[in-house]
């Protein structure tokens, strides 16, 4: 543009100059001055126009006549505002649905996490593949020896989930809040700033030194009122007092809901025992250092761990192994099957909405023909008219874009409602910047798609002819109806797509339900509760407030029986350890070599009350139940399920059968403490209707595990005779009786809990639903607009039938066979596309095939009955052509 | 305006004017006005440019690399831009010139055959 600018500048005095010496020139051929000067002008011509023609060599025509092609379109839209509010309307809907899932795949999946150079971030892990374990925590002295072997990472820091505390007030009831434990460098290195106080020192880190919280925002503002001095405050937590030092973000969470951090403390001279997995650990890579790499580098320190510590790792070689996940993939892998699909799925419904405006526009531009023709004839070249008619499907796609931006920040409100509340990332979705540029690129391309085809068809056509003729083009609309059923095909087949992807959803979602959790969800109500380590120091008392708790919580009115459980089942808690066998027959399971070379195997564990299975109505297979009678001084027994009896024991009986989990305390060398198998109740499933899980094992509570221990975080289990709810408030107070400072929480329902563990699924379907019904819509819409041109176009044809003696029986016939037709190719292509594609959602079913029969059986008769009603009208209309208007008509 | 004049100038086509003006610059830089003059001398003063329209055409040319400006004094001593043609702008004017020559045979074959049809 520097040259421009140089050439335009010098332009008044280039001009002057030119005139003056033409002047002069004339002067020199014998004229006077001012004859000479008028001359000189007259020569030149117009300086305004001069300089005006010259400016526009540098403009830029294109954006003159864009302009001007702008101006035209908008007449012409408003000059038909009932096709220009269906086409945007049409339009709007398939770019509000496709803003609105972008939006989430946007924030959930392309935008990188809000810690400082979050690709760099990696969560280390475990693994022990043979015990079925994929994915394990970090043992403290793993996490020690990741330290010490480091080479890939700039950073190496751990945390811990899952901690329990009641927050005590003099002047409020107390309440429980979770709590997660961090090394002081997890928040400098994510970059996370406190919005008040600050993070943890180094010294505050310091094993017996870590009577320091940061708290939660949630938790600042629902406990503390949001007070901005409360750096410093003392806070009690389990009754012990701690110092609070910041607050941390809103939006920080490192996966689920944490209320408040404390310091971790880590011990490195009295580490717990390298089978204690409990640390999550996080890692910045080092610059340059390649992902491959540094897990090459895990997989090293993991062999040079199981030949270092077999004892720990067992011999299996290759068993135990340490990888890396970005911390991205970690947060909201498991999210993408899903969005894709959804993504995939909105785009469809696009591609239907430009199908059924392109048929809009070809219906327009058939009228349009004359219009056309004229200008052609006036001079307008086919490109022009082609850009001419592509502004207006531009306009149209940039005024859908605009509605369906409206339509979207709806969807997006109703979405956020909507997705089960343990969704990573939710809260970030937003039309930001990301998606209002996807919106305007797919209205632009949206407008280009459905505009393409039309215009270019239109202009192609020899518009001589539509001048000539006498105005109603019926050469012309021929080819155009050809096309338009084309698209309407097309939008069938689409819309048959979109319909088997739904119902294989609906179906999967039934299958869902069908399962047997393994026990009776009605009538159930659960609620937690975490005895403090201070007031309940081990087993004993901890034995004792349950066993008291649980006599009385039978006596309210409407229970009819009370249990507690470790782990409840779709709760999204659960704990697995090595069970090893006295049977040494077991085939095909690992050793322990530190332990009599015994078999063991990863099992899923819990310690349970008496009453725990008769208040689940888990139902016992064989043997007998755990009773009250199972306590320290009685024999220390077991119940399995009948995965584990089935598995260890396919031919023989697991009552009577030995196991054990650990060793009798103090013994030397290390002796097994063996339970025995005392029952073996239903399996039940703990983690996802549609998860199998591992195997099973029932504890009794009231006898000791590892050592003198049992546990002290404990769901109760409460079946009632009416409506569980109404008990809540009376157990509560049975709590406080014993001890006032207890406070119980994830009060739910079992019914809500399963409801819970559904709620993703449930939300596909949903989704995919609104979209097929969508698609459907727009697909019959489409179907009935090209049945109504033909039958219009056709009158004449009609008339003369009629004429000549077929009734209108014969005429509705035609009608809907032609309809028909369509309906049939559209379905057949659909079928075939809906067998290749939905194999990609394969991952999203349970319990039905992507072929299912079913499914594309219904498909088939919903889309026929639809294209049906779609021909009813234009079939009507036909029939009731009267044959003598229908001739003078022409 | 006097229309006599109109008459017995010839109408330049779009296009032959930058084509005239790459012609006239073969010899060497020039400034717009003596342009004006040379396309005026050479065609006899058949060819009469409304010398405004040069201006244009000159910036075309610029905008298309095909001519270069450059500050200087013209003869009697005045600041003036003079036109240079550039190597992209010499090819340029070889395409153009055989181009033109074509167009110019075959109007002349068809022109000349009608005039013997008229006259038969």
């Amino acid at each position: 543009m520097k040259l421009h600018k140089r050439m335009m500048d010098g332009l008044d005095q280039d001009i002057r100059e030119h005139i003056e010496m033409e002047t002069q020139d004339n002067i020199e051929r014998g004229m006077s001055p001012e004859e000479a000067r008028h001359a000189a002008m007259r020569k030149f011509g117009n300086v305004t126009r001069v300089k005006e023609e010259t400016r526009e060599v540098w403009s830029f025509l294109w954006i003159e006549h864009l302009l001007q092609d702008i101006r035209f379109g908008v007449r012409m839209l408003r000059r038909s505002p009932g096709f220009a509010a269906a086409a945007i309307l049409t339009l709007a809907l398939g770019i509000g649905a496709n803003t609105a899932i972008f939006s989430v795949v946007n924030a959930v999946l392309l935008r990188p996490l809000a810690y400082r150079d979050s690709p760099s971030l990696v969560n280390i892990w475990g693994k022990f593949e043979k015990d079925g374990i994929p994915q394990n925590w970090i043992s403290e002295p793993e996490y020690w020896d990741l330290l010490d072997h480091n080479e890939s990472f700039a950073q190496v820091a751990a945390y811990a989930l899952g901690g329990r505390a009641n927050l005590t007030r003099v002047d409020a009831p107390p309440v429980q809040v979770s709590e997660a434990s961090t090394t002081a460098d997890v928040l400098p290195m994510l970059g996370i700033v406190p919005v008040v106080g600050r993070s943890f020192s180094g010294e505050e880190d310091k094993p017996g030194h870590s009577h320091y919280v940061l708290l939660s925002y949630a938790l600042w503002e629902s406990q503390f009122g949001g007070d901005p001095n409360i750096g410093g405050k003392p806070i009690q937590l389990d009754g012990e007092a701690y110092s609070i030092v910041g607050v941390l973000p809103k939006q920080f969470s490192l996966g689920g809901k944490q209320d408040l951090w404390v310091p971790l403390g880590l011990d490195r001279a009295k580490p717990q025992g390298r089978g204690s997995h409990y640390l999550h650990v996080v890692g910045r890579l080092k610059p340059g250092v390649n992902p491959v790499q540094a897990s090459a580098a895990l997989v090293t320190l993991a062999g040079d761990l199981r030949r270092g510590y077999p004892g720990s790792y067992g011999p299996e070689s290759k068993n135990f192994d340490m990888f890396m996940v970005p911390v991205k993939e970690q947060l909201v892998g498991r999210l993408r099957p899903a969005l894709l699909v959804l993504l995939g799925a909105v785009a469809l419904v696009l591609l239907i909405a430009c199908a059924n405006v392109a048929n809009l526009m070809l219906a327009r531009a058939s009228a349009r023909e004359k219009e056309l023709a004229i200008r052609a004839a006036m001079g307008a070249g086919r490109t022009r008219l082609v850009r001419q008619l592509l502004t207006e499907s531009l306009l149209l796609g940039l005024a859908g874009g605009l509605l369906g931006l409206v339509l979207a920040y709806w969807g997006v409100n109703a979405l956020r409602a909507l997705v089960p509340a343990n969704t990573p990332r939710m809260d970030e979705v937003q039309l930001d910047s990301a998606v209002l540029a996807f919106t305007f690129g797919v209205s632009l391309l949206t407008g280009l798609f459905f505009g393409l085809v039309p215009s270019w068809h239109t202009v192609k056509n020899d518009l001589r002819e539509a001048l000539s003729e006498a105005g109603r083009g019926t050469s012309v609309s021929g080819k155009t109806l050809h096309l338009r059923s084309w698209l309407v095909v097309s939008e069938l087949a689409l819309a048959v797509l979109l319909l088997v992807g739904a119902g294989l959803l609906i179906r999967s979602f039934k299958r869902l339900l069908d399962v047997s959790p393994g026990f009776q969800t009605q009538h159930l109500l659960t609620m937690e509760l975490s005895l403090p380590e201070k007031t309940y120091p081990d087993g004993a008392p901890v034995q004792k407030f349950f066993t008291e708790l649980l006599a009385s919580v039978k006596t309210v009115p409407g229970v009819e029986s009370a249990g507690a459980v470790s782990q409840l089942p779709l709760s999204d808690s659960y704990t697995s350890g090595s069970v090893f066998f006295e049977d040494t027959s077991i085939p095909d399971i690992p050793r322990l070599p530190n332990l009599g070379n015994l078999p063991y195997m990863e099992i899923d564990q819990r310690a349970a009350t008496s009453e725990y299975f008769q208040a689940m109505q888990i139902p016992l297979v064989r043997g007998r139940l755990l009773n009250e009678a199972d306590d320290a001084s009685a024999l220390l027994v077991a119940v399995v399920d009948t995965n584990f009896a089935h598995r260890f024991w396919p031919h023989g009986d697991a009552i009577g059968r030995r196991v054990g989990i650990d060793t009798i305390p103090n013994s030397n060398p290390p002796m097994p403490r063996w339970r025995t198998i005392v029952g073996v109740v239903g399996h039940v499933k703990h983690y996802a209707l549609d998860v199998e899980g591992r195997e099973q094992i029932y504890f009794p509570h009231r006898q000791p595990l590892f050592g003198a221990f049992a546990p002290r975080d404990m769901t109760l289990a409460v079946r009632t005779s009416q409506d569980p709810s109404s008990v809540t408030n009376a157990i509560r107070e049975r709590i406080f009786a014993i001890d006032k400072g207890l406070p119980p929480y994830n009060i739910a329902t079992m019914d809500q809990l399963v409801s819970t563990s559904v709620a993703q699924p449930r939300l596909n379907l949903s989704l995919l639903v609104a979209f097929a019904v969508l698609a459907l819509v727009l697909a019959a819409v489409g179907v009935y607009g090209v049945m109504a041109y033909a039958v219009t176009q056709r009158t004449h044809e009609f008339g003369i039938r009629t004429a000549l003696g077929a009734s209108s029986t014969d005429v509705l016939k035609q009608v809907f066979l032609e309809g028909g037709r369509l309906a049939a190719l559209g379905l057949a292509l659909g079928l075939i596309a809906a067998l290749i594609l939905t194999r990609l959602m394969a991952s999203l079913l349970f319990g039905v095939s992507p072929s299912d029969p079913m499914t594309l059986g219904l498909v088939a008769v919903i889309l026929a009955l639809v294209a049906l009603a779609a021909c009813y009208i234009p079939a009507r209309r036909a029939a009731r052509v009267d044959p003598v208007i229908a001739l003078r008509y022409e | 305006m006097s229309t006599k004049e109109q008459r017995e100038r010839i109408e330049l086509l779009q296009g032959t004017l930058d084509l005239l003006i790459l012609r006239t610059l073969v010899v060497g830089p020039a400034h717009g006005h003596a342009i004006a003059k040379a396309i005026e001398f050479n065609s006899d003063d058949v060819l009469q440019v409304e010398q405004g329209s040069l201006y244009p055409a000159l910036h075309r040319l610029i905008k298309r690399g095909w001519i270069s400006a450059e500050e200087g004094t013209s003869e009697n001593n005045r600041r003036a831009k003079f036109y240079r043609l550039t190597a992209k702008g010499r090819r340029q004017l070889a395409v153009e010139t055989t181009k033109w020559d074509k167009l110019a045979g075959a109007i002349a074959q068809i022109l000349r055959p009608a005039q013997q049809e008229d006259k038969s």
